[in-house]
Order: C-alpha cells, then sequence, then structure tokens
C-alpha cells in the first residue's frame, strides 16, 4: 500500500471520522444546503472586532462537525483559488475554540482539523491544519499527530505541534516513531528535537546512540536533546566528541555540556554538575574559550553563591579581560557579606587598574559602606581608569569630591565628572561650582558653566553673561550655551545685543540658540512678541539678527512680522525675511508665500517661497485631494518651467491617484518630464494594501513610459522591478521569468483534439510539442523571441476569467496573435499592411471582430494589451487605447458551443518572427467581477481597519481604476 | 553512576575504529586563533544579513569591517562592493562565527534569525549588536539573555533613543522625559500613550499578502536558508526581503518594525526595565494566520497601575504623552504643570548610561541597551502581537513568562523551531 494512503486511512480510523464521500480535498462533502450556509458564513471572515469575529467562528461551531469540516474543505493548496477568507476562517475558529471553557468546542475543531490534514492529498494544505493544530490541540491530538511523522513534509509540522502540546503522552507518541521505522535523518532531527524540549527521560537510552550516529545533524540535535535533559546515563556520551566531527560540532560540545551540568544541579545532583563545570573551567583557559570558562563560572556563581568567591576571584583577577567581565558579572548577582567583600577590595588593591577598575563596578553596586569608602578612595587612584570607575560608582552626597578632580580632568574624566555632578540636587552642587569657576582651568572651567546652566542657576546669570564675553572661546562657547538654558524673555535685549554684534561663527550660532531659548519660554500665544519688538525703529543689523531666527521662534506674532519685512527696502532685511518665510514651520505661512511668489521680482526669491509653499503644504493635514488641487493650481500660474520643478516633486508625496494622472501627464513635457518622472517614481516605490490604484491601469502605464525614459541600463532594470512589485501587489504574478521558458509548453493540436486523446498520447505528444517548442522559441535579453518557423507557444496552466499584460513586436509582414483559452484570437498584424489595426477578437462571425480603432504603434516598436476576460466577454487595450469593448469571444474550435470555461494561453505563431515581454497575469476569483470588465480595479490585499482610499480621495477618484478614453 | 570523565586535553584515539573514536572536549585555542582582545581601535567585525537594513551597518563606526553574510548572492554581492577589499563574503553565517579574528557580530537578518545568530554568536565567543525587533517571540527573548549571560558577551540592540537623539516625533530627548517621572513630578503611576498625537505614528503598510500564487525561488536566494527556522511556506516575493515584516513567521508588521523604537524608552520611562506587564488588551480587526494586518488600540498594564497605550488610530487627539496624577506631559515637552522646565533644572539628573558599544565591549560592561532590558521591551513588542492575534485580553506573568490560563497564549509565545533549528 501507498504510504500516502496509509496514513490517510490511519488517520481517518483514529479521529473516528469515516465519511464515504470525499470531496475536493478528500474531505467529506457536506450536504448543499450546509455547504451553501458554511461558505455564506466564512464569506463574512474576517470579523472587524473580536466580537465579531467571535460571533462568526460560533455560527460555524453551531453547524457542527459537517460544518467544522465544510470549512476545512474551503481551504486550497498554494496557488489555487483565492482562500484567505476560508484561511481567516480557520484560524478565527482555533482562537475562539482555545478561549477558557470551550473544551468541548475545541475538540470538535482538532478532530476536523486533524481529519482534514489526514486526507488532504496537498501537504502544504495538510500542513496549515496541522499549524493551527499546533496552536489549538491537546491531548486529543497526540494520536493522531502521531502519524504523521513518518510522512517526510509532515513530520517536522506534526513534531512541532507535539512539541507544543507538550506531556508524557507526547513525548511517548515521538519516542514511539524514533524506535519504530528508518526515516529520513531530517524528519528524525524534527522528532529528537522536539524530544530534547520536552526533556523525555524515556528518551535518553533511544538518543545515546542516535549522539553517535553518522549524520552530523542527527548527532547534533541527539546531543543537544540529551544536555537538555539532563540524564547522568548521558555524562559520557557529552563528554566526548567523535574525531570525524566538524569544528562547528566541536566548539559547540563544550556549550551543550554546560547546559547538562546545570540540567544535573537542577536536578539534585549538584556534586556531579559542578564538577563538570569546574573541569570545563580548568581545560578552557584560553582567551579564545572564555565563553565556555564564563559558563562554568556563572553556573557556579547560581548553584553555590558566596561559595564561589575562590573561583571568581581568580577569574576576576585573570588576564583575559572578557572571562573578568564575566566573573565580575556573575559576581555582581551575589549578595556578599562584608568579609566576601573585604576579600574583593583587597584583591582589588593588589591588582592591575582594569581589574582594580572592575571590581569597584562590581562592589559599587552593593552599597556596603566598606565598598563606598574603597570607591572614595579610588578617586584618587593614580590609574585614570580606575578613577573614572570610582567617578561612575560615586553616591551624589558630596560634591566637592568630584569638583576637586576637575582642576585636573581631561576631556574623558571631565565627561564622566559632569555626568555624576548632573546626579545631585542643584542647592548641593551649585554654589560650590560657581565658586570654582575662576580657578578651575579647561576642560574642568567649561563643565563647571555648564552644571550652572544644566541645573538652572538663574541666581548665576550676571557671571554667565560675565563668561559670555571671556576671550577665550571655551570659556565663551559654555557660558553660551548656558545662557540657552537660563535666559528668559528678560534677557533677550542683551542676547540680541550680542547677537547683532557677534561676529564668531560659532558664536552666532550658539547666541542664535539661545535667543530662540529664550523665546520659547513664553507661553504660546505670546511666543515671539518680546523678539519682534526689539525689531521696532532698530537698525538694518539688528532687524536682520532677529528675523534669522525667528521661523524658529515660531508664533502669530513672529509671522506677521515676518511677512511685513518681506518688503523691506532695506536688501540684507528683505533677503533674511523671505528666508525665513520659507523656512516657517507651520502652514500660516502658506499665504504670504504665495503672495512672495507671485509679485517677487527676484527670481531667487521665487523659488525660496515656492519650496517653502510645497513644503509647508505637503507636510499639512490637508487631505490628499486638497493638497492635489493647490498643486494644480500653481501649475497652472505663470511661474517658470524651474519654478514648477518644485511643486512636482511635491507631488511626488500626495498619495493619491489624482497626483499620478497630473505627473504622468507633464511625462513628455520637455523641461518638467524628468522631475515628473523622479516624483512618479517616489509615489510608487512604496505601495501600502489600500492603494489599488497603483496596480491599476494608468499607473502601470505611467510606470512603463519611466521604464522607457530612463537611458542607463541599471535604472532602467530598476525600474521594471518596481512595476514587478506593483503588479504583483495587485494580484498579478509574471508568466514569463525573463530569463528561461518555464511555465510553458509547445502546442499540442486543438483543445477538441486533445480532449480525444488518451493520457499517454497526449504526454507522447506534449514531449514532441515541447522540443519543437525548444527548438523555435528562445529567451534573449529579458525578451521571449520565436524565429518564425515553429509552432505556437502555449501557457503551463489553463486560466479561467483573468487581466493579462503582455508587450509584444513584430516585424514588417509579421503576423500572431493571442490565444484566449485555447481559442483564437486577439489579432495581431502589421498595420500598415492591415488598416484595421490590432487587438480584434478576429475570429468573430457574429459578433464585432475589428477594434475600434488603430492604435498600433509602428512595426518594429513595443504595443502592450491589457485583455481582461470575464466570463464569455473580452475586453482589450491596445497601447492604452480601449479596441475591443467586452465582446463575447465565440468558440472557434466548436461554433455551436461557447467558449470553453478554461484553458491556456497561446502566443500564436504564424510564419514569422516575433517578441514578447513583460507578460504578467491576474486571476480574476469566478463570480467576484462586475458584468463589465473595464471598471474593474485591480484588487490588492485589502485588511479591514486600514483606511481605504476614499477616505484619503473624493470617492470619483479613488476608486476608478479605469483609463480614460 | 560513575562520576564525569575528567576532561584532559590530551587526544586519545582509539585505532581502528576512526568513526566511533573520540576525543575529550578540545578547547578552542587548540583549534586556532588568537582570541586576544583586539587593541582600542582595531574591534573587529562581521555583518549577518546585508540586505537594505544590513547594509546600513557596515559603515557604523568603533570596528573595522572583515565579513559579510547573506543567503541571496545578490544582497552579498552588493555588500561586498561597498565593503571595498579586505572583506571576505559568506553564505552561512556559521562559516563568519567559526572565524577566530571577528569580535563583534551584527545580526541585521530578519527576526525570525536573530535570537539563533545572536545566541551562535556569544557561544562562538562573540560580541553582538543585534538588529529590533530583538526575538520574534518571548521565549527566544529568554534564551538570548540566558546565552549572553552564560558566555558572558556584551549585547546591544540596534535602537538609541533611551539615550540619545530626539524621540521620533516628542520633540525632546529622553533624558528630560526620564528626569520629570523620576523625581515624580507626574506622581505615580504613570499612563503613556504612544500615538501620532503624542509623536510616534504606527505604520500599517506592513501588511502581507493574504492570497499570493507561489513563485519559482530566484536562483541567488538560498530560500530554505532564508526560512530557516520558520515554518516551509512556498516562495513568494512578498514573503522575503523588503516586505517581510508583513508576516507573523518572520515579524509582526508596524509593531515589529517601530515597537521597540517607540517603547524602548517608554519602558525606561517607566522604570520597567526589570519586569513586563501583567494585562494585555487589543482592540483590532481579525488577523490573518499569515500574513499580519492593522489594529486599533493596544493597551499593556503593569503590575503598579503604569500603562502603555498604542493608539494605533490617534483617536484621541489631544492625548498626553504622559499622564500621572499629578500631571500630564505633552509632545514639545508642553506640560499642565506651571513652571515644569524649572522645577526640573533643580532635580537630580537620571543616572549616567554607556552609551558607546566599543567602549562597552572593551570595558565588559554592559551597553545602555542591553540584552535584558532589550528583552524586556522586545517582550512588549511580543506581547502585542499575541494579544492582537488572539484578540481576546491577556494576562502574564512577567516572572515565568508565561499566560496563566491561556495555552493558546503560551504557545504563540514559545513556537517550536523547524529542524535542524533550536533555541
Amino acid at each position: 500500500m501507498d504510504k500516502k494512503l496509509a496514513v490517510l486511512v490511519l488517520a481517518a480510523l483514529a479521529v473516528g471520522l469515516a465519511g464515504p464521500a470525499l470531496a475536493q480535498g478528500g474531505s467529506p462533502a457536506p450536504p448543499p444546503e450546509l455547504a451553501a450556509r458554511v461558505s455564506s458564513i466564512v464569506g463574512r471572515f474576517p470579523g472587524g472586532t473580536a466580537a465579531a469575529t467571535a460571533a462568526l467562528a460560533a455560527e460555524l461551531v453551531a453547524l457542527g462537525p459537517a460544518g467544522l469540516a465544510g470549512t476545512l474543505a474551503l481551504v486550497e493548496p498554494p496557488g489555487g483559488a483565492d482562500d484567505a477568507k476560508a484561511r481567516f476562517a480557520v484560524n478565527g475558529l482555533a482562537v475562539h475554540v482555545t478561549r477558557p471553557g470551550a473544551e468541548r468546542e475545541r475538540l470538535l475543531f482538532v478532530k476536523a482539523l486533524l481529519a482534514a490534514a489526514a486526507a488532504s492529498p496537498d501537504k502544504d494544505r495538510a500542513s496549515f491544519f496541522i499549524s493551527q493544530v499546533e496552536l489549538a490541540g491537546r491531548a486529543e491530538a497526540v494520536k493522531p499527530l502521531a502519524l504523521f511523522l513518518s510522512d517526510g513534509s509532515l513530520a517536522g509540522p506534526a513534531a512541532r505541534a507535539l512539541q507544543a502540546i507538550g506531556g508524557p503522552e507526547a513525548a511517548r507518541a515521538l519516542l514511539a516513531a524514533l524506535s519504530a521505522k528508518k526515516a529520513p535523518a531530517g524528519d528524525v532531527a524534527a522528532v529528537v528535537e522536539a524530544l530534547g524540549a520536552l526533556r523525555s527521560r524515556e528518551a535518553v537510552k533511544k538518543l545515546i546512540p542516535l549522539a553517535a550516529s553518522n549524520d552530523e545533524g542527527l548527532r547534533r540535535a541527539a546531543r543537544a536533546a540529551l544536555a537538555n535533559i539532563g540524564d547522568p546515563a548521558a555524562t559520557g556520551v557529552l563528554s566526548r566528541v567523535l574525531v570525524s566531527s566538524s569544528s562547528g560540532e566541536r566548539a559547540r560540545a563544550p556549550q551543550d555540556l554546560l547546559l547538562f551540568a546545570r540540567r544535573l544541579v537542577e536536578s539534585g545532583r549538584a556534586a556531579e554538575g559542578l564538577a563538570a563545570a569546574r573541569a570545563l573551567l580548568a581545560s578552557h583557559r584560553g582567551p579564545a574559550e572564555s565563553q565556555v570558562a564564563a559558563g562554568a563560572l556563572s553556573l557556579l556563581a547560581s548553584a553555590i553563591g558566596p561559595e564561589a568567591l575562590p573561583d571568581l576571584l581568580q577569574a576576576a583577577c585573570g588576564p583575559d579581560a572578557r572571562l573578568r567581565g564575566a566573573a565580575l558579572e556573575a559576581a555582581a548577582g551575589i549578595a556578599w557579606d562584608g568579609a566576601a567583600l573585604g576579600r574583593w577590595i583587597g584583591r582589588a588593591k593588589d591588582s592591575g587598574p582594569e581589574t582594580r577598575a572592575g571590581i569597584i563596578d562590581m562592589v559599587g553596586r552593593s552599597g556596603d559602606p566598606a565598598a563606598l569608602a574603597f570607591i572614595r578612595e579610588s578617586l584618587a587612584d593614580p590609574d585614570k581608569v580606575v578613577r573614572l570607575a570610582a567617578i561612575r560608582s560615586s553616591p551624589p552626597d558630596d560634591a566637592s569630591l568630584l569638583l576637586r578632580l576637575l582642576d585636573t580632568a581631561d576631556d574623558e574624566e571631565a565627561a564622566a565628572l559632569r555626568a555624576g555632578l548632573l546626579r545631585f540636587e542643584a542647592g548641593d552642587v551649585v554654589p560650590a561650582a560657581a565658586r570654582r569657576i575662576d580657578t578651575t582651568p579647561h576642560p574642568g572651567k567649561a563643565v563647571l558653566i555648564d552644571v550652572l546652566g544644566e541645573k538652572g542657576a538663574r541666581g548665576e546669570i550676571e557671571r554667565v553673561f560675565r563668561l559670555a564675553a571671556d576671550p577665550e572661546p571655551a570659556t565663551r562657547a559654555a557660558a553660551l550655551g548656558a545662557l540657552a538654558k537660563l535666559a528668559g524673555e528678560f534677557e533677550l535685549p542683551s542676547l540680541v545685543a550680542m547677537l547683532e554684534k557677534a561676529v564668531d561663527a560659532e558664536d552666532i550660532v550658539r547666541l542664535q540658540d539661545a535667543v530662540i531659548a529664550a523665546s520659547r519660554g513664553a507661553d504660546p500665544g505670546r511666543r515671539g512678541t518680546a523678539l519682534v519688538g526689539l525689531m521696532k525703529d532698530a537698525s538694518p543689523a539688528r532687524k536682520a539678527a532677529v528675523l534669522r531666527v525667528l521661523s524658529r521662534v515660531g508664533g502669530e506674532r513672529a509671522l506677521r512680522a515676518v511677512v511685513e519685512e518681506t518688503a523691506a527696502a532695506d536688501l540684507q532685511v528683505q533677503a533674511a525675511a523671505v528666508y525665513a518665510l520659507s523656512q516657517w514651520p507651520d502652514f500660516g505661512a502658506a499665504e504670504g508665500l504665495l503672495r512672495v511668489a507671485a509679485t517677487t521680482a527676484s527670481r531667487r526669491y521665487r523659488l525660496l517661497a515656492l519650496d517653502g509653499y510645497v513644503r509647508l503644504v505637503g507636510q499639512s493635514g490637508t487631505p490628499a485631494a486638497g493638497k492635489l488641487a493647490l498643486y494644480k493650481d500653481l501649475l497652472g500660474q505663470a511661474f517658470d518651467d524651474a519654478d514648477k520643478k518644485a511643486v512636482v516633486r511635491g507631488l511626488g508625496a500626495v498619495r493619491d491617484p489624482g497626483s499620478l494622472r497630473l505627473l504622468a501627464g507633464l511625462l513628455d513635457n520637455p523641461a518638467l518630464g524628468e522631475t515628473a518622472a523622479a516624483a512618479l517614481l517616489d509615489l510608487a516605490s512604496e505601495q501600502a494594501p489600500h492603494e489599488r490604484w497603483l496596480s491599476g491601469p494608468e499607473a502601470h502605464s505611467a510606470l512603463r513610459r519611466v521604464e522607457a525614459l530612463q537611458a542607463d541600463p541599471a535604472e532602467k532594470a530598476r525600474v521594471a522591478a518596481l512595476v514587478a512589485d506593483r503588479l504583483r501587489q495587485g494580484g498579478f504574478v509574471p508568466l514569463f521569468d525573463g530569463r528561461s521558458l518555464a511555465g510553458w509548453k509547445g502546442l499540442v493540436a486543438d483543445p477538441p483534439a486533445r480532449a480525444r486523446m488518451a493520457p499517454a498520447e497526449l504526454a507522447a505528444a506534449q514531449a514532441g510539442a515541447d522540443e519543437r517548442m525548444r527548438a523555435h522559441w528562445r529567451v534573449a535579453d529579458g525578451v521571449l523571441v520565436f524565429d518564425g518557423e515553429g509552432d505556437s507557444l502555449c501557457t503551463a496552466a489553463d486560466y479561467g476569467d483573468f487581466e493579462l499584460l503582455v508587450d509584444w513586436k513584430i516585424e514588417k509582414g509579421g503576423d500572431s496573435g493571442l490565444y484566449l483559452r485555447g481559442s483564437p484570437q486577439v489579432q495581431i498584424w502589421d498595420a500598415e499592411a492591415n488598416p484595421a489595426g490590432s487587438g480584434g477578437l478576429y475570429n468573430n462571425r457574429k459578433g464585432p471582430s475589428a477594434p475600434l480603432e488603430k492604435a498600433d504603434r509602428p512595426v518594429g516598436e513595443w504595443n502592450t494589451f491589457r485583455i481582461v476576460m470575464i466570463g464569455e466577454r473580452v475586453t482589450v487595450f491596445l497601447n492604452d487605447r480601449l479596441v475591443v469593448d467586452d465582446v463575447v469571444l465565440e468558440n472557434y474550435w466548436e461554433r455551436d458551443k461557447p467558449i470553453y470555461p478554461s484553458g491556456p494561453i497561446e502566443l500564436q505563431a504564424h510564419d514569422s518572427p516575433l517578441y514578447f515581454r513583460n507578460i504578467f497575469i491576474r486571476e480574476i476569483p469566478r463570480g467576484e467581477a462586475a458584468p463589465s470588465a473595464r471598471t474593474d480595479p485591480a484588487p490588492a490585499a485589502s485588511f479591514p481597519g486600514i483606511r481605504t482610499a476614499e477616505e484619503h480621495s473624493p470617492p470619483g477618484l479613488a476608486s476608478e481604476g479605469r483609463l480614460d478614453p | 553512576m560513575p562520576k564525569p570523565r575528567p576532561l584532559t586535553r590530551r587526544r586519545f584515539i582509539r585505532a581502528g575504529a576512526a568513526a566511533a573514536a573520540s576525543l575529550a572536549v578540545v578547547p578552542r585555542r587548540v583549534l586556532g586563533g588568537q582570541g586576544h582582545l583586539a587593541p582600542s581601535d582595531t574591534l573587529t567585525k562581521a555583518v549577518v544579513g546585508v540586505g537594505g537594513m544590513g547594509r546600513g551597518h557596515l559603515g557604523y563606526p568603533g570596528a573595522v569591517l572583515r565579513a559579510v553574510c547573506d543567503v541571496d548572492r545578490g544582497h552579498l554581492a552588493a555588500a561586498l562592493e561597498m565593503a571595498g577589499p579586505g572583506v571576505a563574503g559568506y553564505t552561512d553565517f556559521r562559516e563568519v562565527l567559526a572565524r577566530p579574528d571577528i569580535d563583534v557580530v551584527h545580526v541585521a537578518t530578519p527576526p525570525h534569525w536573530h535570537a539563533l545568530i545572536s545566541i551562535a554568536a556569544a557561544e562562538a565567543g562573540k560580541d553582538v549588536w543585534c538588529e529590533k525587533p530583538m526575538t520574534r517571540t518571548i521565549a527566544e527573548g529568554r534564551a538570548v539573555v540566558e546565552a549572553v549571560r552564560r558566555t558572558g558577551r556584551v549585547f546591544r540592540v540596534n535602537t538609541w533613543f533611551r539615550f540619545t537623539d530626539r524621540f521620533y516625533g516628542f520633540g525632546t530627548e529622553v533624558r528630560p522625559i526620564k528626569k520629570a517621572v523620576e523625581n515624580r513630578l507626574l506622581g505615580w503611576p504613570v499612563k503613556a500613550v504612544v500615538s501620532a498625537a503624542t509623536g510616534f505614528d504606527w505604520k500599517f503598510f506592513w501588511s502581507g499578502l493574504t492570497h499570493a500564487r507561489p513563485e519559482p525561488v530566484p536562483p541567488e536566494l538560498d530560500y530554505d536558508f532564508w526560512l530557516g527556522p520558520a515554518p516551509w511556506k512556498p516562495y513568494h516575493p512578498h514573503r522575503v526581503h523588503g516586505t517581510f515584516r508583513g508576516y507573523w513567521d518572520y515579524d509582526g508588521g508596524g509593531l515589529g518594525d517601530m515597537g521597540m523604537h517607540y517603547l524602548d524608552p517608554v519602558q525606561y520611562i517607566l522604570e520597567k526595565d526589570d519586569t513586563s506587564p501583567v494585562e494585555v488588551f487589543a482592540d483590532c480587526p481579525q488577523q490573518h494566520p499569515d500574513a499580519c494586518g492593522s489594529w486599533r488600540r493596544i493597551e499593556l498594564r503593569y503590575a503598579d497601575g503604569c500603562a502603555i497605550v498604542l493608539d494605533g488610530e490617534n483617536r484621541d487627539t489631544r492625548a498626553p504623552f504622559l499622564e500621572g496624577p499629578l500631571g500630564k506631559l505633552y509632545r514639545g515637552f508642553e506640560s499642565d504643570i506651571p513652571g515644569l522646565r524649572q522645577k526640573l533644572a533643580g532635580l537630580p539628573d537620571p543616572a549616567p548610561q554607556l552609551t558607546d558599544f566599543a567602549e562597552a565591549v572593551r570595558s565588559r560592561r554592559r551597553f545602555a541597551l542591553n540584552e535584558a532590558n532589550g528583552h524586556r521591551s522586545c517582550t512588549l513588542v511580543n506581547l502585542a502581537k499575541i494579544a492582537v492575534q488572539l484578540g481576546r485580553p491577556l494576562r502574564y506573568d512577567p516572572a515565568t513568562g508565561t499566560f496563566p490560563g491561556d495555552e493558546a497564549a503560551d504557545r504563540l509565545a514559545n513556537q517550536p523551531m523547524r529542524a535542524p533549528w533550536r533555541l
């Protein structure tokens, strides 16, 4: 008996389910009324809220086992029809039945999952069901899951589910699988891994021989499992590694042993565990193995605490920095008594500076008085590393100790002292710091000044102003920094006076910061008022100095002043005002900027104003449609092209189909085309799930035009990849990989003839056809090329309703076509010889067979078809022009019948060389589409709860995917 | 039972039985490698995972790049080109870890690999600089903490707002916020709201596809290795590289992306570096089992009454970032406490932190954001993910890392890995 079948039958028996009728996927087919009921409930998934989901799940549960089985039957294998709702429903059930107090429901559902998994011929589908058992299953699932352990592709998922369920029963089931059979090593490793995770002592006997297996993966899995189980019987095997083992395995061995030792200690075999740890510590003294010694130390420290003192002391004072650090880290977790701390401190005094510093850090955490005395003493240590440790370990109780050190501190020590001093309350540090400023040299002096600022020492502000005029730049810098923290509106006149006169570039920046900080202190309503007051009757130099900071102060009063000064007579003042306005932080400046743009004679001002305006619109909370209208308005005005570029760039950030349309319309503009292309790429560089329009026809057409505009092949490829991403997000998949004929096959006869062939006959014919295909169809530079001599090329898969994108090119006199569902045809021919043009349903007798217009590009250039087929009806766009409008495709092969429900897509060979590329298809689930194909928007994965496009833009724009004729 | 065999360094090989022969655990020094801690200016590093995020790590200061590693040969080639001469490329991180001349390993793979590579690196004696989110599950986080402690290594997570930079859209650094809370100017307990209103916009474009037709694996990608510990699923380009965050198997949507950036400082401010919330609640639409979706609101409450609210819809546009019984602190450090800045200045500053990773490596001291507090802040992210996936209120025990009475939640917190990978 076939193995798969064995699993299927056994599993069905095990869960007590044996339905005679097997539907698709092998599940028992529910009666039609029930199926309809299930499908209507599933159709309402996903729930918008937890309560809604629970209600839907409860409806399904209420339908009983048959309802649950019916739900599971709706799950498709990957690549099948869109089963997102079914998967939502299944997972919704799994979540619902695992709520507390739903044991009976849980049991029913898990049974259904196991039966469906067992009956599913598709392993990915079965694996999905098992993953839900991993979430919801308990004891009842153990035996049925065990049956999958011998199935190559399901052993892993089943072992994981058993591991998640846990308990002795699951471990026994796993162990039985280990004993029972000879499976590929990979599956055994999964079982071994689960046994290890479940710490099954019963498994130890079986695992020990596997730890010497010839398969490295299995050997390593067994060693890890034995280590985690921690049974003493594994001591021997874990203490050795095979000579033939890999370096990775040998590096891993001591880590397994460490875990094993820890498990021994945990299970009351402390002596053995600690002996193993000490042995590892003794045998791993080299600098490249400190991670092992560290593990041994950490085990000792956690197991015996203070008694590990000798081991820790030795390691903490050794030559290896990493092991020292590890020992001190382990020591920090132990509550040392006074005597032990004394030994640490004693040893510190006898050790080198790094060790001393490390011990200070460690004992500093204890807060013990003896430790504090040692830390205080170490502040005067001759070695800086030690002093730094002492500084950071000092509690904030006596600032004078730290202040003294500033006299001799270098930059690093000064920074540490600064951090230490800021830990004090202002009253405990400010007076002493202020007293020492004049006598302390840099960098200590700067720290003291900074401390005054940080601690808000307003009482010392006179002193700080004095220092801000010091000839020494470092002193000035520190003092100006402190003023930014201390100064308020009261000090603004002084600050502005200084700013006006300052010449040093760094001073100016610091003074500006101080002015801004001093102005910001005011309440928001009056913000900027005092500063603007200082401009009254002031010199141009002072006005300009104030204007340069106003945009960073903000406020209505400040804005009014800036707008006013954009008309100033003095050029210096006017320039500062325009610049300030262009940098304004909020939308209030928009009107002023527009006015400057419209009225100024200066090109530079106009550009500044427009850039500023576009930025403000972009960052405003205006809805996308509103932004679009504002930008459109600007483009309509009489600015020159250089100015308009700023607007075009702004459009790239407006996530709305309207801006896509506007930018696409600018692509052919000689001055703005390049900027528009860049903006389009910005727009399309990412796509939120609700932004379906980025996968739609307009976006596709625009992006392909951008692609064609790129001269650099690498850029062209980047754009092509972006187009493919957008299409994928819209549900399209590539039919042609650009590299090979994968996914294609040769043509065998016609659909009625193929239907009459016996399987073997068809297979033989197909093999021959494939060989002919390879002789005449090839791939060159990402293009599918036909040499003009063989047969048509067919997709390997059949398609029903779909949207197809394909680029094609012919030579003079060339002839081809696209067969849909294996039937002719959407016509391709040389439009010079056939003035009607390409795209018509050439073989129609009753309905129209000619295209609505000729939309062909000259022979030798690329053309693009977008073909939508739903039911019997076909719509064709050629180069974005509608050429076939929802016309029934007649059955050429059997004239009395309607077109077949599905079939391959074929690229027709007709005795002339042909070129195809960029072939993408989106399958349209039956029944989803509206009767007219033309207005069908490309659906993307959509999620409830995400803001929809409609909320971002007016309805007419967002929901419409069709092209303007 | 016999006493454990003493471990000696002498090889003993039983003649004529090569396959069964064994040798005592050999110290790595014998296998080669210098191993001395490099002098201060020559710390060396390797970057594992050199997609967009990892290539950003190549130039991080503090260590000299020696090796890059990726399971996608395209990524590897791009990284090698960026890195210049003297840098070796690998497709298996284990080969990188076997190199004795590398001090620090940067882990910039997708999150489902973070724990395994971090642990393996620590066990190989390397210090670790790990991308956020630190781990994909709570159990993985606990394992990383244990491994870093056991091996005595230095570890950091690649987020930094608790000690430097303006805290996203809040408008100031974290330090004055921490100072205000630590000095109890807002009172206690404190509630934090993390939303657009307080400066933290949640990104919801990290959503997976709920239905994608499998595609052939591109030849440059070792997809099986890319999946590693994650369950096997058919390949689709949206599962990997720039879009993996949309899938539960590898990350957790916008929570995984921004969660640690936003929440780690909040945890520090609320003085919760040693503990985790005891209750979690999520208001969200139902989640797909494979693809992450959006959520509206998540609340995490601590035992002492402190709470963190994640407002994904920005429903309360006037929400304070922090609120305590004595006052509120809004975005931009606005407050209803009169003269807050002045009051604050005179008070003691928070304790200094060690914020230079190279210095932490050299001095063997814990980095400001290390395995322990990093695990706690990543637990906030992982708790939120579980609450979103289950859609029901959860109780959590910070000491044991379990959800009393909710086995399904426990299973999401501790997911078995695909063999041969294991914690």
